[in-house]
């Protein structure tokens, strides 16, 4: 209960002390430092040092202690100056579907000077990447991040850090960095697709066929897509063909949330993204009714994703 | 994991610890080190497999038994250490992580401070930094692991540790220092040769032959050499020929003084397990707890394991007479031995010759008959019998046994001092060497209106050496000539300990109070307020740099020159707009200010290529 008070508190803080941004230049106000583990153990024996130092009246002794704690004090000021300055930018990531781990780019430069041995990742535990020079140009890297829920893209802090140069002191940072990505529903498998009762269909042809019946081969034109040629014929030596499918090539289909036979919403959706896949690949120009959201009849990728998303988002505001 | 690089840099670390730990590490420790540590170089090198488990339990079983076998023991100071050398040395074997290969480095560290537990002389100084040097220029090879990315580790370290030294020179000033927390008795094999705690003429010392520095002495006002007569020991109980101190350190009372402020001479000991003190006569030690006896012996409570600075002040207690039961005990002597020198102080009693008269006799006897030689033959039955007729020859532990038996035998209460005479001024003449062939034996003798009055009967044989010291007298003489080859290797030698000394002196001495003068010294007075920005101002100056570089780095271009630029331009009236790029504004400037148009136009073309030509 305490525990869960202090961290809100201090992911309240957070956000105000670093709001989201796609891209961030870090200085004094982004960086945290302190001493890792090790460097805390330099620490307790620089003091044990001093204290032995103390105890034999050893004046030698005590100039080391001072030495290992100076090494420490300046260490923190070189390590600030290897993170001081970074630029950390969020790169438009492809999208996914839920359930799947989303690749985020980040791309990572810094205007003057170098920077060591970066480490980037979600959590302390979980430092994914390691960058060992950051130049003026930008570096990429790729954070995988794993989804479980629909809608717009909200990723947790990505927390870059680097110990250099003796790895005592550790500096980081915790970027919200504001990643434009949708999670599309996860694919529910559907068994047909149910006219709705207004009749939406439009262009019906040959009454209930399904949309994987087969029809027929006809001889492979160029142009044709390659998902259809039919390889097995192919491979038996009898020539490209293209598999021909029923009636509703060359038509057009509407999705409702009728469209899909599940009982709850999110498996609606998800049957929903399982037919706007099926139709894409099969060439199948369709659009989706949404209640408050309508997309036109259209084909082709950027239609695909423009439902898809209209789907990822229904309802929700970010996940 | 630890790259080879880094454990390159550990060996080097280790290798000059273990040097600077040369005095005492003897070559069973070191053997089974460097073999250990050429293992792992192998198997760093993919030579050879890491050993297996059961290999390095074995190993690790070994370490006690080898520290038992060398030592006989596991908590001396020596054994301490050696355990601590050689578990750095086996954890090489088994380490695998970032995290193995940083406790390394701590231990390393820790080995190399006990250094100064056993010496802290500039050599080991310098050898401990270099350790330390190596140690973080390994944790930078750990951190960076890929070759050419990262700067140049050995520049890097020098630059962190070269930017560390106001700080250290700050936290050594102002760290606190207090009375130890428990004392910790210090045993240490590297027992320096030391003066005899008896005497026996007869017994030929190998100590006066040694060139080894027993302490040092600054004075306020320069001394001669001849009053320079360093009490160690009194001794004055004869037994069997031997004589020794009746007290020592058992019946001793102990003293407490404070911090002496303007004190006539102050000594600076060398490390050794002797726990007495060697004082002028007529003076007193201060600033801490020491032991004295009746006859005045001043000892340490504990030996001086480190170089320890002793200051001196005027005795100011008048020295008390002596008792019926004194003069009985200092006249004591055993009646059977010696009896030709009995028949002698007999005849010459009987002659008529009085108590200090028979003493002149005897020393005149001394001057005209003996000879002075650090060779003497061995004395056997009646040694000091031999001596006065047969031998007549000895040096001044021979010397001070017959006149102090001869005294005694004439009823004169006597007692023996040794201790060290003279010395030599150091090179810029800031103070006074004192060796251990300077050691020297001389008589007391009490005489009823005088009191203690100090014969010195070597005088008499060898004047010379009294006035030129030991090294005078037998100049040429090979063991003298082994520590001054040539002259030039001279200066230098003597440079160099001037040098030592500086160092000891300085490490040794620079203790609580020692601080808050300098600190005093410094700030005026020692107020918080005053320590705080003293502490801040050293620190800052550091950062001065560090934020000088991280300003040239951040700061806007033609920041300082757009404001120059803006100002011009207010007194003439023209306010910068929004968006009014800088060439727009000369422009504008050079429409007004005609005076300075061409000016203006340049300005603003500069300006324009600056930023934004290609």
């Amino acid at each position: 209960m305490l525990r869960q008070n202090y961290q809100q508190m201090v992911s309240r803080w957070l956000d105000r002390r670093l709001p989201s941004v796609e891209s961030l230049i870090l200085n004094q106000r982004s960086l945290f430092i302190a001493p890792n583990m090790r460097g805390l153990s330099v620490l307790g024996l620089s003091l044990v040092l001093w204290v032995a130092a103390i105890t034999y009246q050893n004046n030698a002794i005590m100039l080391l202690a001072a030495l290992l704690m100076a090494l420490l004090i300046v260490a923190i000021a070189h390590t600030f100056i290897n993170m001081n300055g970074i630029r950390i930018r969020a790169l438009h990531p492809d999208s996914c579907h839920a359930g799947q781990a989303i690749q985020l780019p980040v791309a990572i430069s810094r205007q003057a000077g170098d920077s060591y041995n970066l480490k980037v990742g979600w959590r302390r535990e979980q430092l994914q990447s390691t960058m060992t020079q950051i130049t003026s140009s930008d570096q990429r890297v790729v954070v995988s991040l794993p989804t479980n829920r629909r809608g717009r893209l909200k990723a947790p802090r990505l927390c870059v850090e680097s110990t250099f140069p003796l790895g005592l002191i550790r500096c980081w940072t915790y970027a919200q960095l504001d990643f434009d990505a949708v999670v599309w529903p996860e694919v529910v498998p559907y068994n047909r697709i149910k006219s709705s009762a207004s009749g939406d269909q439009e262009g019906l042809a040959t009454g209930n066929k399904g949309v994987d019946d087969f029809d027929g081969l006809a001889t492979y034109i160029e142009g044709d897509s390659m998902a259809r040629v039919a390889w097995k014929q192919v491979a038996a030596g009898r020539g490209m063909q293209t598999k021909v499918f029923g009636e509703l090539v060359g038509q057009s289909q509407w999705l409702t949330l009728e469209s899909a036979e599940a009982s709850q919403l999110e498996l609606k959706l998800g049957q929903l993204t399982a037919m706007a896949l099926d139709m894409n690949n099969k060439g199948v120009q369709f659009g989706l009714r949404l209640p408050l959201v309508t997309i036109d009849i259209g084909g082709g990728d950027r239609h695909l994703v423009s439902v898809l998303n209209a789907l990822a988002t229904y309802g929700v505001e970010r996940c | 994991m630890l790259t080879l690089a880094a454990y390159r840099h550990y060996c080097i670390a280790l290798a000059l610890t273990m040097l600077a730990h040369y005095d005492w590490l003897p070559i069973s420790l070191t053997l089974p080190v460097i073999i250990l540590l050429g293992w792992r170089y192998m198997v760093s090198a993919g030579t050879i497999e890491m050993p297996s488990a059961w290999l390095k339990h074995l190993l690790t079983l070994l370490v006690p038994l080898l520290i038992w076998v060398t030592w006989g023991q596991f908590l001396s100071l020596e054994a301490l250490s050696s355990i601590v050398l050689l578990g750095v040395t086996l954890k090489f074997l088994e380490i695998s992580s970032v995290r193995d290969s940083t406790v390394v480095a701590l231990v390393i560290y820790f080995f190399s401070s006990t250094v100064f537990l056993f010496t802290q002389t500039i050599v080991t100084f310098v050898l401990v930094l270099a350790a330390f040097g190596f140690t973080t220029l390994a944790l930078y090879c750990i951190e960076n692991p890929s070759k050419g990315v990262a700067p140049n580790g050995g520049w890097y370290v020098t630059k962190l540790i070269l930017q560390t030294l106001p700080i250290v020179a700050v936290l050594f000033l102002v760290t606190p220092r207090f009375a130890p927390l428990w004392s910790i008795p210090l045993s240490s094999q590297t027992a320096q040769t030391g003066m005899g705690g008896t005497l026996k003429p007869g017994d030929i010392s190998n100590l006066i032959r040694s060139s080894e520095i027993v302490f040092r002495a600054e004075f306020a006002s320069p001394p001669q050499r001849q009053d320079l007569y360093w009490r160690a020991l009194v001794m004055d109980t004869v037994d069997n020929g031997e004589w020794r101190p009746s007290q020592v350190f058992e019946g001793a009372r102990f003293i407490r003084r404070g911090e002496v402020v303007s004190p006539v001479v102050s000594v600076l000991v060398e490390p050794t397990q002797d726990r007495w003190l060697y004082t002028l006569e007529g003076l007193q030690p201060g600033g801490g707890r020491f032991g004295k006896t009746s006859s005045g012996i001043y000892s340490f409570l504990r030996p001086p394991v480190r170089a320890t600075q002793i200051k001196f002040d005027q005795l100011t207690q008048q020295p008390r007479s002596l008792s019926e039961l004194d003069i009985r005990r200092l006249t004591s002597i055993d009646n059977d031995e010696n009896p030709r020198l009995r028949a002698w102080i007999n005849d010459q009693q009987a002659k008529g010759y009085g108590q200090q008269a028979l003493i002149d006799r005897l020393l005149h006897r001394f001057r005209d008959r003996f000879y002075y030689s650090l060779q003497p033959p061995l004395l056997t039955q009646d040694s000091l019998d031999q001596f006065m007729f047969d031998t007549l020859t000895g040096f001044c532990e021979h010397f001070a046994a017959l006149t102090a038996t001869a005294a005694r035998m004439a009823n004169i209460p006597s007692r023996i001092v040794t201790g060290y005479l003279g010395g030599r001024p150091s090179g810029d003449g800031s103070h006074w060497v004192v060796r251990q062939y300077d050691a020297h034996a001389w008589v007391e003798l009490w005489y009823k209106d005088e009191g203690w009055v100090r014969i010195d009967p070597t005088a008499y044989v060898a004047p010379e050496r009294i006035s030129l010291g030991l090294e005078g007298l037998t100049a040429g003489q090979e063991w003298v000539a082994s520590r001054s080859a040539a002259p030039w290797a001279a200066g230098w030698l003597t440079q160099w300990e001037d040098l030592n000394y500086q160092w000891a002196a300085w490490m040794s001495g620079f203790s609580q109070s020692q601080q808050r003068s300098l600190l005093t010294q410094l700030l005026g007075e020692i107020t918080p307020l005053r320590m705080i920005m003293m502490v801040l101002v050293v620190l800052l100056i550091p950062m001065i740099p560090i934020v000088v570089y991280w300003a040239r780095k951040q700061a806007r271009p033609f920041r300082f020159t757009q404001y120059l630029i803006e100002r011009q331009a207010r007194r003439f009236g023209i306010e910068r707009k929004p968006a009014q790029s800088l060439h727009a504004l000369c422009y504008q400037l050079a429409k007004t200010d005609t005076r300075r148009e061409q000016h203006w136009i340049n300005k603003g073309n500069q300006l324009q290529d600056l930023l934004y030509k290609p």
